[in-house]
């Protein structure tokens, strides 16, 4: 070894960088703290000034958009109108911008590396992804459907509140799959809302209408069905119905999070371009 | 030497993009710098040791195993990004806790981890208040620096570190590194800023058009190249008479002059070195410094490279 082999002279020693970390065990993270972490992340992000601006303006559209589609309903044409706009319409949206980009948005702007270059499993990154995205969109939807019934209460339509409950529960169930299927959209590709409203056209719109078991694919059919049961009309459908519409929900919600898991496993994205293999 | 990281005729290519082409190479303890302009297959290298991307052919290993959806592997590596992307809307005591969570780090140890981290990379604790989104290019990098840091990795992969950093920040992260490295920890440094990285490796890879150029330390990859610099920069109170000098004694191959100093190309080194002191003694000129210009890691790049 020469002199050119050593390198220069050591500054005095610091107090220790790391000398007093200890290494977490070798292994992958539990899902469980990787859902804690993705949480913080994410819903952290929530705590905007900005954000809750723009969630105010919003509410306040909203309100506008109500009182013009409103007016003076009856209960049974405000029901028709939340479910046909905002439950149907609104939601998959919602869920398609914050599903899609949970991972994608990451993706495009680098941050994923200081994720998925740690002890993390990434099919435990997806389902972390999901539950801040379902976190994220259920506050919002929620938040949403209030200010429609709220606004609705005001301008006068009756007996309205005790189908706010079960409008909830409807929401939440397609929240699961259609955030999980946007999920799928954004891991795939970065054009996952042209995918997604392709998709809501194809299937949610289209086969949908279709009266075969073809349209046991969208969501929307299967939500259409518990929606009808919590009405308790003479036409409603029977718990075994209501039951097998909520489970295929749940099925779609699971597919959507396995193809979104397996994509994100096996597909190497080039950071922050679309280079991809 | 035991390796860290381990390539045999690895390559990686992006479709049709060449990313790097059969090398083969081995990086051991300590600290080794990745040296290469744009487009030489850095960040591809990183990448693929970061687990991020997976070769096209051939074999990588880090501490013994492949990267690539390795979680146990990953857990033993800190990686401090290029790009200045952060969770801009968080604190960074915050967003250090999410990231120690992820990798293992109980949540009540993660918040005590990430302030050590942090005071540890030297980011005063009168910004810890504000988001990250408001930081300096400087205090980003610290603070990137930190969340490599505190899982107490056996592996810490810089991409241009010193990237937006004032020379007395420079420096502070050059001491960091290592202390790191008298803790046990191998860093892996890629920069364009040769000076530092000199200053900072015992050993390098030199990397150009996704092939591997050099490796070793720096007497190693010298060894490549002729021993007598051939470039001499003098500082003196007259050049022109200094090159005059030279001239006459037949040591010059060109010149230029500045008002300080002349910076000579000579035609035979070997012989320069043996005579200067007789030269530059019989010049009427006072002769402050003379110093050989191509003998730093960028120059001996350069040769290589050509």
């Amino acid at each position: 070894m020469t002199s050119s082999d050593v390198p220069p002279p050591l500054p005095p020693a610091r107090a220790g960088v790391v000398a007093h970390f200890t290494a977490p065990p070798a292994r992958a993270t539990s899902l469980g703290a990787v859902i804690l972490a993705m949480l913080s992340l994410e819903v952290g992000a929530l705590l905007r000034p900005k954000l809750w601006l723009k969630l105010a303006l919003s509410a306040l559209a909203l309100v506008v958009v109500t009182r013009l589609s409103v007016g003076r309903a009856t209960p049974e044409q405000f029901e028709r109108w939340m479910i046909g706009v905002v439950a149907l319409k609104f939601v998959p949206l919602m869920c398609l911008t914050v599903g899609g980009g949970i991972l994608r948005n990451p993706i495009r702007n680098f941050t994923i590396e200081y994720l998925w270059t740690r002890s993390v499993r990434k099919p435990h990154l997806v389902i972390a992804a999901w539950v801040a995205a379902v976190v994220i969109v259920t506050l919002q939807a929620f938040l949403a459907t209030g200010v429609v019934y709220a606004t609705c209460g005001f301008l006068g339509v009756k007996d309205l509140w005790p189908t706010l409950p079960p409008m909830l529960g409807v929401e939440f169930v397609m929240i699961l799959a259609f955030t999980a299927l946007s999920l799928a959209f954004g891991v795939f590709s970065g054009k996952y809302m042209v995918m997604g409203l392709f998709y809501g056209l194809v299937v949610e719109s289209g086969v949908s209408q279709i009266p075969t078991n073809l349209n046991q694919i969208a969501v929307t059919s299967h939500a259409n069905i518990l929606l009808d049961y919590t009405r308790q009309s003479a036409e409603s459908p029977g718990i075994g119905a209501t039951v097998q519409a909520g489970a295929s929900i749940l099925t779609i919600a699971a597919l959507g999070l396995a193809v979104a898991c397996t994509v994100f496993t096996y597909k190497q994205y080039s950071i922050g371009a679309e280079k991809e293999t | 030497m035991s390796a860290v990281v381990q390539a045999s005729e690895l390559s990686c290519f992006y479709g049709l993009v060449l990313g790097l082409n059969n090398v083969t190479f081995t990086i051991g303890p300590g600290i080794t710098g990745v040296v290469g302009p744009n487009g030489a297959g850095k960040s591809t290298l990183i990448k693929l040791i970061t687990g991020q991307i997976r070769p096209s052919s051939g074999q990588l290993t880090v501490f013994g195993a492949a990267p690539w959806n390795n979680p146990a592997i990953l857990g033993r590596i800190g990686y401090c990004p290029e790009h200045e992307h952060v969770h801009q809307d968080l604190k960074p005591v915050d967003w250090l806790r999410s990231l120690a969570v992820l990798s293992g780090i109980p949540r009540g140890e993660a918040v005590r981890r990430s302030e050590l981290a942090l005071d540890a990379v030297g980011l005063q604790r009168q910004h810890w208040k504000k988001r990250i989104g408001t930081y300096s290019k400087g205090m980003r990098q610290r603070v990137k620096l930190a969340q490599a840091i505190l899982h107490r990795p056996g592996l810490v992969i810089l991409d241009e570190p010193m990237n937006g950093l004032d020379p007395m920040g420079r420096h502070e992260i050059g001491d960091i590194l290592r202390s790191l490295h008298r803790e046990g920890v191998h860093v892996l440094i890629s920069s364009h800023i040769l000076d530092e990285l000199e200053a900072l490796c015992s050993r390098f890879l030199m990397l150009n058009w996704g092939r591997t150029i050099a490796t070793g330390s720096q007497t190693e990859i010298r060894a490549d190249v002729p021993r007598w610099p051939e470039q001499v920069v003098i500082r003196t109170d007259q050049p022109e008479t200094v090159v005059a000098c030279l001239g006459a004694a037949g040591h010059l191959r060109g010149y230029f002059l500045e008002t300080d100093r002349a910076i000579v190309w000579l035609k035979q080194p070997e012989r320069f070195y043996a005579e200067w002191t007789t030269v530059l003694a019989g010049c009427s000129a006072r002769v402050f410094e003379l110093q050989s210009k191509n003998t730093s890691l960028a120059s001996v790049f350069e040769k290589i490279n050509a």
